[in-house]
């Protein structure tokens, strides 16, 4: 016994959190990784690696049963929780600890599982095309073999292509990406279908929430910050990102003079990286005809490295108290990002979708 | 070059020791990894100095977890073949006067592993069932055709330099000028090389932020901490690796020279640290034109020159 509550003690300093943010809860998603910072936790990336996963905000109809996946795929012992506000977040976390540590709770937690191993919930959604089937039968492995006999388990198998592109058979690997991802916009989803790690269709879409969102005036500031720190996360700079971390807490706390000055620091040094320049360089080229049918706002031609300097500019500027707000002209909808990835690889697709900054994704009403 | 191998072999259990030094080199890996992050982040310091514990004692805890139809023999190949592949490429190298096993080919022992690496990074892409998992594998391919080559033309540097694939020989014919000083592409290309095949730093991406954690993102409990564990120890591996082959093995004032080899090591293991911090990650395509168009001919000049300056001294 002593041993087991050793461990136990011991694991959940190391405790990871996996964030699932629904739509207009981004500061309390922020909060939670501030609080998690600040324990010395880390965040998780995937759910398999998570130990407790935080929901922020309100998550209703498709949202919930897409947290009920990723609860599924979670390994335990594992804790959950819901965050509405900010303030709640430290309660929210705190109680996970007990859950975690606390041996009786999770051998039930254990016992009341089915045998068998969830899937991927990336795949899953696969599976069902487009979320509007029953999810909680097709993850567990129990679907009738004989019905679907190229689903073997509920998951398709990789079908042939009907896209040639240069005469090469290839399979098709369907993909979901979102709505939770790290570094990823709240609510959005693409779906690929994928030749290797090569998007040859996408449809995009946003879980459908209750509310639109609206950004506060007072946050679009911060905002911009982490939709910058979330384009440095993806182009592999933990620095960099965690120095752009520092400037959206700082101006979440009104000292704004802090955040504009590390974040002039830190334009400079995205500047002058050799490195940055030329990893980024060429990487999710726009041009105005990149997604045909679609506007392509003017702010986005370029490539990821072009794009990052507008996020970093426009950082500095709302922190700074000049452009404040966003303005409609700098939005970008789901099926412009959807167009915009189509042809490129999944990194580079996700950093095409990175450098939109998730402040500039929206339902775009009036195109 | 004239006191060809005087080492002493330990053999078997001797391996125990090997495996101790390695450990501790890796732990100190993840202790500096740790508090570099925490320093970053503005986070706290003092739980990234027990994290290693912290962090073995949830994955032990954790259950094991396996995605729908994975085909979990592969995946756990793959997910427990990282640390032998390491412990296998240290045990070919000399502390002082000892060595696990003192192979001839141990240079060619080394590379064999390295390529070992290879499919056990897709086994692990391959096994979860995961497209994330997979295209992480596609990744790791991607960039192991880039640097491969560089690194066996920069291995084949110092083989020449001493005219023997034994690492004893080649330490020993570090005696007047390390090799690091006149082989100073073929050590860089080493090291670009030892930090990609960790799956670290710059060349992360099969493991990438931007695929939810790529080839270990469905690892869980043990097999996470096995593959982890893998990566740094294959880190601490290929510092170790470097100090017969490029800096001067034993060598050293004061200390005993089975003690100079973990110093010199664990000095170069802070630098591939330090370089996660520093450098951005490297997208595979672009790493390809630069492993096949750079480094591949400066490889192969410095193999040129060190075969001519062999050839002419004597």
């Amino acid at each position: 016994m002593g041993v087991r509550s050793w461990l136990a003690r011991r694991a959940v300093r190391a405790a990871r959190v996996l964030v699932v943010e629904c739509p207009g809860s981004w500061e309390v998603r922020v909060a939670v990784e501030r609080a998690v910072r600040a324990r010395g936790w880390r965040l998780a990336l995937s759910p398999a690696s998570a130990d407790v996963l935080v929901v922020t905000g309100l998550a209703d109809g498709e949202m919930a049963e897409i947290v009920e996946r990723h609860w599924d795929a979670m390994p335990g012992p594992r804790a959950r929780g819901r965050a509405e506000s900010a303030a709640a977040v430290a309660d929210v976390l705190d109680a996970a600890v007990l859950d975690l540590v606390d041996d009786g709770t999770q051998r039930t937690d254990a016992d009341g599982r089915s045998g068998s191993a969830s899937g991927d919930p990336a795949r899953a959604d696969d599976s069902t095309g487009h979320g509007d089937m029953d999810h909680g039968e097709m993850d567990h492995g129990e679907m009738d073999h004989g019905e679907m006999d190229m689903a073997p388990d509920g998951i398709p198998l990789a079908g042939a292509s009907e896209h040639d592109r240069d005469g090469l058979e290839m399979d098709e690997l369907p993909l979901r990406l979102g709505p939770v991802l790290p570094a990823w916009p709240a609510g959005l989803v693409l779906d690929l279908v994928l030749h290797g790690d090569l998007v040859v269709a996408a449809t995009g879409s946003f879980v459908p929430v209750g509310a639109p969102a609206e950004v506060g005036a007072a946050l679009v500031g911060a905002r911009r910050c982490d939709d910058l720190a979330a384009m440095l996360d993806l182009a592999g700079w933990p620095d960099g990102a965690a120095r752009a971390r520092r400037a959206r807490d700082a101006a979440l706390d009104g000292r704004d003079e802090v955040a504009v000055t590390v974040l002039s620091a830190l334009r400079r040094r995205i500047e002058s990286s050799r490195t940055l320049r030329w990893s980024l360089a060429g990487a999710g080229h726009v041009t105005a005809e990149s997604a045909p049918g679609f506007h392509v706002p003017e702010w986005l031609v370029g490539d990821c490295h072009d794009r990052l300097l507008v996020l970093a500019d426009r950082a500095r500027a709302a922190t700074s108290g000049e452009g404040a707000d966003v303005s409609s002209a700098e939005l970008v909808g789901p099926e412009t990002v959807a167009a915009l990835v189509t042809g490129l690889d999944v990194g580079e697709a996700r950093l095409v979708v990175a450098s939109l900054g998730a402040t500039a994704v929206r339902e775009v009403v009036d195109v | 070059m004239s006191d060809a191998s005087s080492l002493t072999t330990v053999g078997l259990p001797g391996l125990l020791l090997w495996a101790a030094a390695l450990l501790a080199l890796a732990v100190g890996a993840v202790a500096l990894d740790g508090v570099l992050a925490a320093r970053s982040e503005g986070a706290p310091l003092r739980p990234s100095l027990t994290r290693v514990v912290d962090e073995t004692a949830r994955l032990l805890r954790q259950r094991r977890r396996a995605p729908l139809s994975a085909d979990t023999l592969v995946w756990r190949v793959g997910s427990s073949g990282l640390v032998v592949a390491a412990l296998l490429m240290v045990a070919v190298v000399p502390f002082g006067d000892h060595v696990v096993s003192d192979l001839d080919v141990g240079i060619v022992w080394f590379n064999t592993m390295d390529v070992l690496v290879w499919a056990l990074v897709w086994l692990l892409g391959w096994g979860a069932n995961s497209a994330h998992s997979l295209v992480g594998g596609y990744r790791f391919l991607a960039l192991a055709l880039a640097y491969e080559l560089p690194l066996m033309f920069a291995l084949v540097a110092p083989a020449v330099g001493a005219a023997s694939l034994r690492l004893g020989d080649v330490a020993a014919a570090q005696s007047g000028l390390w090799f690091v000083v006149w082989m100073p592409v073929a050590f860089a290309v080493y090291c670009l090389g030892v930090v990609a095949f960790s799956v670290w730093g710059p060349f992360a991406v099969p493991a990438g932020h931007d695929l939810a954690g790529g080839v270990l993102a469905e690892l869980s409990g043990v097999d996470r901490l096995l593959a982890q564990a893998g990566r740094y120890a294959l880190l601490a591996a290929g510092a170790l690796f470097a100090v017969p082959l490029f800096l001067g093995g034993g060598a050293g004032p004061a200390l005993p020279g089975w003690l100079w080899v973990p110093v010199k090591a664990s000095v170069l293991l802070a630098l591939f640290v330090l370089a996660r911090r520093t450098l951005p990650s490297v997208r595979p395509e672009r790493l390809m034109e630069v492993g096949w168009v750079v480094l591949l001919p400066a490889v192969l000049v410095q193999d040129l020159v060190v075969a001519v300056v062999v050839a002419v001294r004597g």
